[in-house]
């Protein structure tokens, strides 16, 4: 998964219940508050604070007591790049396709019918839709889970199972909030970051097909 | 909230890791170092971080610690001289920033495995600079026990199911009793 560094300038207001707190400590906590576990459109995931580099002297602010800092920082983010090749595990599948595993949005509350959908450990929203599976692969409805058979054998996507994954494309859906309730008209969640992954090519899917020592002659002596 | 420059820099898994690893040792210093205020207690918002803060990185740790990655591996395959020796040995071919990240990350160990992170390998590079680039990456990155690691991957899906079911047994019998 790459992970990159994202510069951000924002203003950061320090309570004064956080006086007692070491100056540099009180704008990590937060810059962390407010940014660790969110989504930036366009940006990524945001991991946590990489490092500070700058920060204004502290201004007292009008009626307040809060301390006013400007600050420069360097952010981690997680946000793969088009085609990079990144772990996972499968969380659930439905017709359409297969969830991948592991993330970091609140994990979202899937109906028992599901596609196949992917997930890292801290990232959820991974999906990878039927037709970039390998040809061949169709919905058991039994076991809820893809199979592929290329040549009469039975190959399980099967749930958790761990994957390797291709990242085709992105998807980003802002999740501003749309006014208040009216009754009748459901309002559709959506996740901010999504990510449209394929496994159809060899040596993608999960790992346990393909890592096997089957040849020794292959093997690369250092 | 002003973003000043998208992507200033990419990082590797193992980058990551050692910057959550050093962070978790520096919040615990604050705690161990932690002064108590005059009722004799340490307060809490010194050495208390951020709850979101905290779920995230629990799980990129233990994502990061779960084979195949090979972080898993212990001790770590990785010093901090490891990028700089891989760049160094690569820079004989053409390959992407991109490519070398990924090596890093998954740590390939078989062609097929080199194939699908290399694009166009078979275009781009010989049968025997393709056997070079994986003898590059098994000296410098280590090799995995690949058994260890078949295990330790079989054993997480088989605990993940079992955690699974139980939790669907747990689901049907309020329902059995209306």
């Amino acid at each position: 998964m790459e992970i990159s560094k994202t510069k951000i300038a924002d203003l950061v207001q320090i309570e004064p219940k956080d006086f007692n707190k070491d100056s540099n400590m009180a704008i990590e906590d937060n810059i962390n508050l407010k940014y660790s576990n969110k989504v930036i459109q366009k940006i990524g995931l945001c991991v946590c604070l990489y490092d500070l580099l700058s920060a204004s002297d502290g201004l007292i602010g009008h009626g307040t007591g809060l301390i006013n800092v400007n600050v420069e920082f360097r952010m981690i983010v997680f946000r793969p790049f088009k085609n990079e090749v990144i772990l996972g595990r499968i969380s659930s599948a439905r017709p359409q396709g297969i969830n991948s595993p592991y993330s970091p949005f609140p994990s979202c509350v899937f109906p028992r019918l599901k596609p196949a959908t992917v997930r890292t450990k801290f990232f959820n929203e991974i999906w990878v839709p039927l037709e970039k599976l390998p040809a061949g692969t169709y919905f058991d409805d039994t076991a809820q889970v893809m199979i592929w058979e290329p040549d009469g054998e039975k190959m399980y996507f099967d749930n958790h199972e761990t994957v390797r994954f291709r990242v085709e494309e992105e998807e980003w859906n802002d999740a501003a909030p749309v006014g208040p309730k009216r009754e009748g008209v459901e309002v559709e969640r959506k996740s901010p970051y999504k990510l449209v992954v394929s496994m159809e090519e060899p040596g993608m899917g999960p790992c346990l097909w393909w890592d096997e020592d089957m040849e020794g002659e292959m093997e690369v002596d250092g | 909230m002003k973003i000043l420059e998208a992507q200033s820099a990419t990082l590797t898994n193992y980058e990551v890791y050692t910057h959550l690893v050093d962070q978790g040792k520096r919040y615990q210093d604050i705690r161990k170092n932690a002064e108590k205020d005059k009722n004799g207690k340490i307060p809490e918002n010194v050495v208390r971080r951020p709850g979101n803060l905290w779920t995230l990185r629990k799980e990129l740790l233990e994502y990061f610690r779960e084979a195949p990655s090979p972080l898993a591996c212990q001790p770590i395959p990785y010093n901090d001289e490891t990028i700089r020796t891989l760049l160094k040995e690569l820079r004989r071919w053409e390959i992407t920033k991109g490519e070398v990240i990924m090596m890093l990350n998954l740590r390939p160990t078989k062609l097929e495995n080199l194939n699908t992170i290399i694009q166009e390998m078979e275009g781009r590079f010989g049968e025997e600079d393709q056997t070079e680039i994986l003898g590059v990456i098994t000296r410098v990155l280590g090799k995995p026990d690949g058994e260890a690691e078949r295990q330790a991957m079989a054993d997480t899906t088989e605990g993940l199911k079992k955690a699974e079911d139980l939790e669907a047994q747990g689901d049907q019998q309020p329902q059995d009793q209306v």
